[in-house]
């Protein structure tokens, strides 16, 4: 049946699966005092795209930000990870940027602000992650009490991921919450 | 010229005792033992405290 949908009509498993736009794949929430949380089988042949958030909760440490691996059959990605960042302070025009192909996880997907106590809030989308190939990831999401900006993370390994595991830059988290969408292939 | 605060082991294991620390797989939560808490101390020992900016 194509969309639009009008009143009336009856729809099959096929509409529905059609039509769907993000669909929620899994949810997890952090325990207490957690220096990092794996999350399993929340990527699949099902989706080529995802959209994670992290939100609520708290970092032990004030001014940290999340950071993460792929990970395949419960195996962490320890490698292959470009990280850029653009940002640029609230009170100030000039672009500032940071780089790195040296630490082995995506960097700078947002975080915690100057109070500790501050709920958590990152989201990240990723690119392939299933899929043989590199996986790419975005976050407009970085951002502290004094900037903001926007981060790109390429996973150059031409490997299939299907989990990925978070942990603060520092620290511990406690009660933070990962939501894992998939973008529908259609 | 700045000078960015770094962690100490000290600063770290007061803050982070032995057999507080947690690791999380799904649902499931551990607590790391104390061979995971040393190394996880030190990967920070030397690290740059958070200020919010990249580091």
């Amino acid at each position: 049946m194509a969309f639009p949908y009008s009143s009336g009509d009856v729809l099959t498993a096929a509409d529905l699966n059609q039509s769907s736009g993000l669909v929620l794949v899994k949810t997890q929430t952090a325990g207490t005092a957690v220096s990092s949380m794996t999350i399993t089988n929340c990527f699949s042949s099902t989706f080529h795209n995802y959209f994670l958030t992290v939100t609520g909760g708290t970092f032990n440490t004030a001014n940290t930000q999340v950071q993460g691996r792929l990970v395949a059959g419960g195996v962490e990605a320890s490698t292959g990870y470009k990280n850029r960042l653009l940002y640029s302070s609230y009170s100030a025009s000039t672009p500032l940027a940071a780089s790195s192909i040296t630490n082995q996880r995506i960097l700078w997907w947002g975080g915690t602000k100057a109070n500790a106590t501050a709920p958590v809030f990152c989201r990240l989308w990723l690119m392939g992650v299933y899929l043989t190939d590199g996986t790419y990831m975005t976050s407009d999401a970085y951002g502290t009490d004094g900037f903001a900006g926007n981060s790109s993370c390429y996973h150059t390994t031409p490997a299939s991921y299907d989990g990925i595991k978070i942990n603060p830059e520092t620290g511990t988290m406690t009660g933070c919450t990962v939501r894992v969408y998939g973008y529908n292939n259609g | 010229m700045i000078t960015m605060a770094t962690w100490t082991r000290q600063e770290l294991e007061t803050l982070y005792p032995d057999g507080t620390v947690n690791v999380q797989v799904d649902d499931e939560v551990t607590v790391m033992t104390s061979e995971e808490w040393s190394a996880w101390i030190d990967a920070q020992v030397g690290t740059e405290k958070p200020n919010g900016l990249p580091a």
